[in-house]
């Protein structure tokens, strides 16, 4: 859906405050009755300030049958048109209230009514109020100067990172044709799913729609075959090996595909590598990580070499006491500098 | 011909608002359909004045139902040889009722006004006095402009019986415009083969395009400025083969591409969306974004890229 996303539409927009609840007692949100007077300014921003982010940061959702949530049910019936967008958009700030904990912070629920291209579709952001200083030039009589005005009633600006969205639309009849984005940009590198598990599983009653580690192996498989096919230079693909074992174990829980090809691979190999892995369905954006099913291959670097030479190595010692050089005939040097502590 | 200049002056007066709407009209047709196929020329109406009417009335004895170009049009071309298509939208689009190439009339050895004229039926049927309406649209090179503009003070007002001396420098006015248009042809089409004018022929390919998308006119010498720099992302000749990729680029994308044009035409926000070379840079980030962003042109902003990456759906 991605690709999708510039075609996004915002045809009305209504706010709920949802407050940070007090001990004891869940906060009611205060709810709106009707939907906010949206100047063509304001819905361009809010267009490409939620389809940035969701183009570069989501993850593709579906609903979750088991979930507790009225979310799926509700915005379901909103996109088929059974149910008006006010009211679900309050039994939403409802939801929201209700999933928040004394640790969760207060902020306002937007909800859009949306289109990308003929596909009818629902944006859900959780917003955190904003403070900031407006600055202005006021002339007329007297002298020149800029009146600073302190403004605690902000919502969105270009720096805001403090955010949450869902975006969901249907693309045909069947309860399956929903597609789902969600993305929380606010959310550390290593969390779990990448998105706070109360807006994802309790609020929006949603799953990611590749399993972690399934979507891990295939990039760890489309990641083989490029090198294979594409790589001819055995100590480039070494070190691109290396690489990609390195950034799989690390302590992050998410891949970022292009954010690896920059760091790592010389720019005639990243388009390929791209390539390779749309190939095999696997995202070339952000996408969370779970190494279990290709744990065995990240944790040794194996050379097998045409001659019968097999070399074995933990991923550290490689990387530190291991050295390579491309020689002519497509042959590599390899350099091993440390102490044998036993021959067979 | 016996005429009551007051009939004629009334009867237009009630007519008249039928032929403005008319000429209006075709004129804003025929510059949508020369924009579909990625011309701009400028393109002007009106309705001849009351005065002129009747004086062309009396000069050539017509009725009035006889003067034809009451609803006038005219295009004016950038480059010569832009002609033959915008004549050919003409004929395909619109009811051609009569087409008068002034050129062909005349013989070897006279220089005069060459421009194309065509006599077409209103596009709605308009009707005044009982009558079905026509318009006449002219086209014009530019040096046909020039010699249209001259020949109405020269010629028109040159008293009968002019000196021979006097005759032969119009022709040689005449000649010379003519000549202007044929050396800006060669000139140009000399330019377009020669080294270093890769960069203007991709200008000319992404052009097309970028008129079926907006009638905005664009920066060309920044045009170039970045199509050279932008090249650099191609990683192989701006030849004949990039432009037809190119080309065949944006065809394949037409309708993507005027969504995005027709819904984000601000000029403050979208500057660079706004000139052809925006076109290429899609090009560029379909082919191969990681290429693109590692040479994009200094003198752009990286935010400009990050909006065309956002533009495009091809987030970074």
């Amino acid at each position: 859906m991605k690709k999708h996303l510039p075609n996004l539409e915002m045809k009305q927009l209504i706010v709920h405050e949802v407050p940070r609840p007090t001990a004891g007692s869940k906060a009611e949100p205060i709810l709106s009755e009707v939907p906010s007077p949206l100047p063509t300014e304001a819905r361009t921003f809010f267009e490409e300030k939620t389809t940035e982010t969701l183009g570069s940061k989501a993850f593709d959702v579906e609903f979750d049958p088991g979930t507790q949530s009225s979310i799926p049910q509700l915005v379901t019936a909103t996109l088929g048109r059974k149910h008006g967008f006010v009211k679900m958009s309050c039994q939403a700030a409802v939801a929201l209230a209700s999933s928040h904990t004394g640790a969760t912070s207060g902020g306002l629920l937007t909800v859009a009514e949306c289109a990308i291209g003929t596909w009818p579709g629902l944006l859900l952001l959780k917003l955190e109020k904003e403070e900031g200083v407006r600055v202005e030039r006021v002339g007329g009589v007297g002298r020149r100067t800029l009146s600073v005005e302190h403004i605690r009633t902000l919502m969105l600006t270009s720096k805001t990172r403090v955010f949450k969205v869902g975006l969901f639309v249907r693309k045909g009849a069947k309860n399956g044709d929903i597609l789902g984005l969600v993305c929380d940009p606010q959310q550390p590198r290593t969390s779990e799913t990448g998105v706070a598990q109360f807006f994802l599983e309790t609020f929006l009653g949603c799953r990611l729609t590749q399993q972690p580690d399934v979507v891990t192996r295939d990039f760890f498989h489309a990641f083989e075959g490029f090198l294979s096919a594409s790589v001819a230079d055995p100590e480039v693909q070494t070190r691109y090996r290396m690489a990609v074992t390195s950034e799989l174990a690390s302590q992050d829980q998410t891949v970022d595909p292009k954010t690896f090809a920059r760091k790592h691979l010389a720019i005639e190999h990243r388009k390929l590598l791209m390539g390779a892995l749309e190939l095999l369905g696997v995202p070339t954006s952000l996408f969370p990580k779970d190494t279990k099913l290709v744990k065995a291959r990240l944790e040794k670097l194996r050379l097998d070499f045409q001659h019968g030479i097999h070399v074995i190595a933990t991923r550290e010692a490689a990387k530190e006491r291991m050295k390579f050089k491309t020689l002519s005939n497509e042959q590599l040097e390899v350099t091993i500098r440390d102490k044998v502590i036993r021959t067979r | 011909m016996s005429l009551v200049v007051e009939e004629t002056l009334a009867r237009y007066a009630e007519e008249r608002p039928a032929f403005e709407a008319s000429c209006r009209r075709v004129a804003s047709l025929l510059e949508e359909h020369l924009q579909a196929v990625g011309l701009v020329p400028r393109v002007t109406w009106r309705t001849k004045d009351s005065d002129s009417l009747v004086k062309k009335m009396v000069r050539k004895d017509q009725a009035y139902d006889g003067v034809l170009d009451k609803a006038g049009v005219r295009v004016v071309l950038g480059y010569p040889d832009d002609a033959d298509k915008v004549c050919e939208v003409i004929r395909h689009q619109f009811e051609v009722l009569d087409e008068d190439n002034k050129s062909e009339k005349l013989s070897a050895d006279v220089f005069r006004y060459a421009g194309v004229h065509f006599l077409i039926a209103d596009p709605d049927g308009r009707r005044a006095g009982g009558r079905a309406l026509c318009c006449e649209v002219q086209v014009h090179k530019p040096g046909e402009a020039l010699w249209a503009s001259l020949s109405h003070d020269l010629t028109y007002k040159a008293p009968p019986g002019i000196p021979k001396a006097t005759e032969r420098a119009i022709n040689r006015l005449a000649a010379l415009t003519e000549l202007i248009d044929l050396e800006a042809t060669r000139v140009r089409r000399s330019l377009m083969q020669s080294e270093g004018a890769s960069e203007a022929n991709l200008l000319m390919t992404l052009e097309k395009h970028f008129f079926r998308m907006t009638a905005c006119r664009y920066d060309e010498r920044l045009s170039l400025i970045l199509l050279r720099e932008l090249s650099e992302a191609l990683d192989e000749p701006v030849d004949q083969a990039a432009c037809d990729a190119v080309d065949a680029f944006c065809r394949a994308n037409h309708e993507r591409l005027r969504f995005l044009f027709d819904r984000k035409q601000d000029a403050v926000r979208y500057p660079f969306l706004l000139q052809p070379e925006t076109l290429f840079a899609f090009y560029l980030l379909a082919k191969d974004e990681f290429r693109l962003e590692q040479k994009w042109p200094q003198r752009l902003p990286a935010s400009e890229l990050q909006k065309l990456r956002n533009l495009w759906g091809a987030y970074a």
